[in-house]
Order: C-alpha cells, then structure tokens, then sequence
C-alpha cells in the first residue's frame, strides 16, 4: 500500500481519526465524512484513489449510495472498497459484495486487522490488474 | 491522565483497547476527543418520536464505544441500538435510553476529573 491513497469514509470523527492514525504513515489520506462527500472526492480524485473504506451506516447517502455511485460511474472494478461496519449481517453482506465490495471489517476493529485486511485486497487487486502473458 | 484509572471507573476494558489501537497516546487523544460527544440528538429524536435518527444516533455511539473499549456504555449503546433497529419505539425505549444516559455521564464525568 505504500504511497497508496486512501479514501476513509465514515460519518463518525473518532472512527475517522482512528483510522486515519492507523493509516498515515503508510499511505497518503483522504477523508470524507458522508455519502455525499466521499461522491464528490472519488468524482474529483478518482485517478489517485488506491482502495476506499467505507461506513455503511451514515446519514443522508449511505454507504450503498456510495457503492452505487461507483457501479454507474465504471470505479468498482477499478478502485478496490473495504467495508467496515458493525453491520455484518447477512443481508448488508450479500447486498454489499453484489455491488463489488471486497472485504468487511466488523467494528470493533484491530489495528492488526485492518492492516492485514488492507495489505490482502490491495495485493489481489494488483494480482488482478496485471496483464496476463502470452 | 491516568487512563487506566479511568477505564477502571467507566466499566471500559483498557487492554482491549490497548490490544485494539496499539498505542496508549492515543487512547487518551481519542478519550479527550470523547468529550466533545453529546447525548442531545440522540435524546431530541426520542422525544420527537423519530426512530430512524435514533437509531442511527444509538449506532453511532455504540460504534465509537466499541473501539474505543468503553464497554458499559457500548454495551448500553448496543441495547437501545437493537431495540430501535425495526425503527419503532416501544415501551422499553425511555427505560434504555435513561440507561446510556447514566453509562455516558459517568464516562463524561470520569473524563474530566482526570
């Protein structure tokens, strides 16, 4: 992830800052505080965006609003999102992965976990990315 | 400050949160910051009937309770979060929210004395 962008998305200031303290030293931030936020940002910065995580539960546009944003606008394949949420349950699941997200993090979170979950979505995507040889 | 104290006294779980944010600094950042938090829309949206705002008002605490080990009033938190989760009141909803009421001000009030 080093020299990645990061875009943080989560309503709550402390979970940012949490986030954030977890994250700045090995990857370059951004934040947004809502839905309509993160829109904006992943609109205007997309080319610099390296992974998105992502609250679901925020008010006003959500994070499924998010998601969609980047299903319409072709980000999903491109831009890898991580969901972190204290909603795991089933139904937030199967619609989330339908709309391209790559892995959950369950609130509570670990520093260990969010840094390995990362490092793994990060490590398939380029994977994926890479052109395969003739 | 000494934050284990006041972990102590609030019913929080400082090894979780060590273990969690990995670094004692900032769990007293994130505690300090915690100051700043109020109950008032949380308790507007109950007075006024409007669940769904609750709900994400009690969600919301819980979140920041739960990563930051503050146990009691997550655990509160998380009571009135699953009772408005239909977001619907019903006759337990006053009861549980004098609960996180109680549990947040003895976090506040264990806060600023250290």
């Amino acid at each position: 992830m080093a020299q990645g962008t990061v875009l943080i998305v989560e309503d709550q200031e402390i979970n940012r800052d949490i986030l954030i303290d977890m994250l700045e030293d090995k990857a370059s931030i951004l934040q947004a505080a809502n839905g309509i936020s993160a829109i904006t940002t992943l609109g205007q910065k997309k080319d610099e965006i390296s992974l998105v995580l992502l609250d679901l539960n925020m008010p006003g546009a959500n994070g499924f609003a998010v998601l969609e944003y980047m299903n319409n606008a072709g980000l999903i394949g491109k831009i890898p999102v991580i969901v972190i949420s204290s909603e795991v349950d089933s139904d937030s699941v199967r619609q989330s992965i339908a709309m391209g997200v790559k892995d959950f993090i369950a609130k509570p979170f670990k520093e260990s976990e969010v840094l390995a979950r990362i490092a793994r979505v990060m490590f398939r995507h380029k994977t994926a990315q890479k052109p395969t040889e003739a | 400050m000494d934050v284990q104290a006041v972990y102590a006294q609030i019913g929080g779980d400082y090894a979780d949160a060590l273990e969690r944010l990995r670094k004692p600094e900032r769990i007293e950042k994130y505690l300090v910051k915690f100051r700043g938090q109020s109950l008032a829309p949380l308790e507007e949206a109950v007075a006024g009937g409007n669940a769904e705002e609750a709900f994400l008002q009690a969600h919301t605490l819980k979140g920041i309770c739960a990563n930051l080990s503050l146990t009691r009033l997550a655990n509160s938190a998380s009571d009135l979060t699953e009772n408005l989760r239909a977001r619907t009141m019903d006759a337990d909803t006053p009861g549980l929210l004098e609960n996180v009421k109680k549990d947040f001000a003895l976090v506040m009030d264990a806060v600023s004395k250290a």
